[in-house]
């Protein structure tokens, strides 16, 4: 009975470990993940500065490839895990610049999402604002509203919205 | 001391950061290096009246805000080539507004030098080898696309002895143009800035100053070396100096996240 178990428990693992292992956008258990993000750096102009970035964007963990655009100060990045957000912004504000845009990507299978209400996406928890109820569907790209991820005088068009209060980091999106 | 040259030649490679419209030959920006950076430097100059001076530096982006420098210093103007002495600096960011291609920063600075003693017959007050004392500044920079505007106002006080003069006030203004490439596709594109700099000093304690004019040109390779040609010479004043001015060469190299990781943030 207990070999039984054991065996039973290592092909689950086994299971887990492939299904992560192998899909870029649909991790273990069926649940859609962040394939990449697209982001605009503002305060500067030259590739030194910008190659300051990529550096710092390169290095995170979860982070695949980074593809960058120098005249745009633009950077295309390409995840391999679930990402940690705020770090994509602090890898910019460290390198001594600010983030002017910050969008996702997410392939999604019907989930519904209704203005002023959460949705957990890729484990990670999204408060959407300025959007009208519909069902999301293919390839969504999310637009994160939060101080710090845009220019003050935009994030002033979003600050008005119910403000999330939930104990976890919760990121405000818009479509 | 060849081998010194040498070394920062070979160093020459690779050194990014800031803006390079900013990186500024004679001053510094008030924009800092990228946090968990180290820079290196290898500053030479040869003065108008024969003397030479190096001066290696490394620099650390400690954070987003602070940034500090450390700098030794060894030339001729003894009897023999020797050790001079070192510097301290530091410098943090007060303010910074961000836009697409453009921003304008603010930040304080300090200095602290120290030289082997050599009693000051000259007013002017030289915190890069020449003299002990310290000094304290702003400096606000704004970058307009590829046009990059700085200016500067400082205090600076003479710790050793001699009869010459111990306080200043300083002031520089900066401007920084990048010239090549035309249009970025990649890192490895050199890139081309054409620097002018105004650096001035009047002293507090009697009636005697200098204004010089610094123009330089400045090549950035694989966005990550960096090196500086400048001259500088005086245009007015009739301070008593060691030298009004001299040919200066900077190599200087630079490693972004040096150390670390930036994945838990700041």
């Amino acid at each position: 009975m207990t070999k039984i178990l054991a065996l039973a428990l290592g092909l689950l693992i086994a299971a887990a470990v492939h299904a992560g292992g192998n899909a870029s956008s649909v991790r273990a258990g069926g649940t859609p993940s962040f394939s990449r993000a697209d982001l605009v750096a503002s305060g500067l102009t030259c590739s030194m500065c910008s190659n300051s970035i990529y550096k710092a964007l390169v290095a995170l963990p979860f982070v695949e490839k980074v593809a960058p655009d120098v005249e745009h100060s633009s950077f295309a990045i390409v995840f391999k895990g679930t990402p940690d957000i705020d770090a994509l912004k602090q890898a910019v504000v460290g390198a001594g610049f600010s983030v002017d845009k910050l969008t996702l990507t997410i392939s999604l299978d019907h989930v519904p999402v209704r203005n002023d209400a959460y949705v957990t996406l890729d484990g990670l928890a999204f408060y959407f604002v300025h959007v009208t109820d519909a069902t999301l569907n293919g390839e969504t790209t999310l637009r994160v509203v939060d101080k710090g991820f845009l220019p003050a005088k935009v994030y002033k068009q979003y600050s008005g919205a119910a403000a999330a209060k939930d104990a976890t980091r919760v990121y405000h999106v818009t479509i | 001391m060849k081998k010194m040259i040498l070394w920062g030649l070979a160093a020459i490679a690779a050194s990014p950061s800031l803006h390079a419209q900013e990186l500024y030959v004679f001053t510094e920006p008030a924009s800092n290096m990228a946090t968990r950076s180290i820079g290196l430097r290898l500053d030479n100059t040869v003065y108008n009246n024969g003397a030479y001076r190096v001066s290696p530096e490394i620099m650390w982006g400690a954070s987003r805000r602070w940034m500090v420098h450390v700098a030794g210093y060894a030339s001729d103007m003894g009897r023999t080539f020797g050790p001079e002495g070192g510097s301290l600096y530091a410098k943090y960011r007060v303010f910074a507004h961000d836009e697409v291609h453009r921003h304008f920063r603010v930040a304080l600075f300090g200095k602290v030098a120290s030289v082997a003693s050599r009693p000051a017959y000259k007013d002017e007050i030289d915190l890069s080898g020449t003299n002990t004392g310290g000094q304290m500044g702003v400096v606000a920079t704004q970058l307009l696309h590829k046009l990059a505007l700085s200016g500067s106002a400082s205090y600076t006080q003479r710790w050793d002895g001699g009869p010459a003069s111990r306080q200043a006030f300083g002031y520089t203004a900066s401007a920084g143009l990048l010239l090549l490439p035309r249009h970025y596709t990649n890192y490895r594109q050199t890139n081309l800035n054409l620097m002018c700099e105004l650096l001035g000093a009047t002293a507090l304690d009697k009636r005697a100053g200098y204004a010089d004019i610094a123009p330089a040109l400045q090549l950035i390779f694989h966005s990550i070396a960096r090196l500086d040609m400048g001259y500088r010479t005086q245009v007015a004043g009739s301070m008593e100096r060691w030298a009004t001015g001299g040919l200066f060469v900077r190599l200087e190299y630079n490693i972004l996240n040096a150390y670390g990781s930036h994945s838990k943030g700041r």
